[in-house]
């Protein structure tokens, strides 16, 4: 299966679009709802993240997105220019403490099957996101 | 992002989003707003979620901040309707411990009535 590729460089007024986009192709790939559902949460988790850390809300905050489907998983990977970023903890808040913050990298950890961080080079990181497809028989 | 609000009686209000609505950080300051004033002027508060049809955690955070809010005025808030898809961002969370929810707006309603 060829991977898809994306480019974008808004800010958060593109991120809407890029998830559009994104549910239109799970959608045509058949992805079930579960995983569908968990893949557009993760995914507009990191993307957020890519614009507060690594471009600190500036703009233009390039981002180059490859998707690949297949019929046993879902591979997204996000590469941007902005600072290296590398998540030193993805737990969760307490529910008790009703924090308002800090849901993120623990939903991205929570949602997909693997999450990886790795620097780009010169500059950015290339986060790469994979969820397993549910098997629907033996 | 639209919302509406429907006094059902002193204190006590049922709001909803207009028209289909994803909630995600691109719209959070302009909710965050919205469910201040929410919580600034009822106490009981029923927020009817069938037209969300994405919730992420950034927005997760303003129905969070209003939880508290009323929490801390010896109010309450009851969340209807909620799509699976963003059912799920409260039950990884694990904050459907603390929030309560209906799967209807008119059982929201009833259990808000009961509680009062």
């Amino acid at each position: 299966m060829p991977a898809e590729q994306r480019h974008f460089e808004g800010g958060l007024d593109q991120m809407g679009d890029a998830r559009d986009w994104l549910e239109q192709r799970l959608h045509a790939e058949a992805v079930g709802s579960a995983e569908r559902d968990a893949v557009l949460l993760a995914f507009t988790e990191a993307y957020t993240n890519v614009l507060r850390h690594a471009y600190r809300g500036l703009l233009p905050a390039p981002l180059d997105i490859e998707l690949c489907i297949s019929s046993t998983e879902v591979v997204i990977v996000l590469r941007d220019e902005g600072e290296h970023f590398q998540p030193q903890s993805t737990a969760a808040p307490d529910p008790e403490d009703l924090a308002e913050g800090g849901y993120g990298l623990f939903l991205i950890e929570a949602l997909m099957d693997e999450v990886s961080y790795t620097p780009g080079g010169d500059v950015g990181t290339v986060l790469r996101l994979r969820k397993q497809r549910a098997r629907l028989c033996a | 992002m639209q919302i509406s609000k429907d006094e059902l009686d002193a204190g006590r209000v049922l709001a909803g989003f207009d028209g289909e609505t994803a909630l995600d950080a691109s719209t959070t300051d302009s909710l965050r707003e919205a469910l201040a004033e929410l919580g600034e002027h009822y106490d009981r508060v029923i927020i009817d979620f069938s037209n969300v049809r994405f919730l992420d955690s950034s927005a997760l955070g303003a129905f969070v901040a209003l939880l508290r809010k009323l929490n801390q005025k010896g109010g309450s808030l009851r969340l209807a309707a909620l799509r699976p898809g963003v059912k799920m961002i409260f039950e990884v969370t694990r904050l459907d411990r603390v929030f309560s929810s209906a799967d209807t707006v008119d059982e929201a309603i009833a259990s808000a009535a009961a509680a009062s």
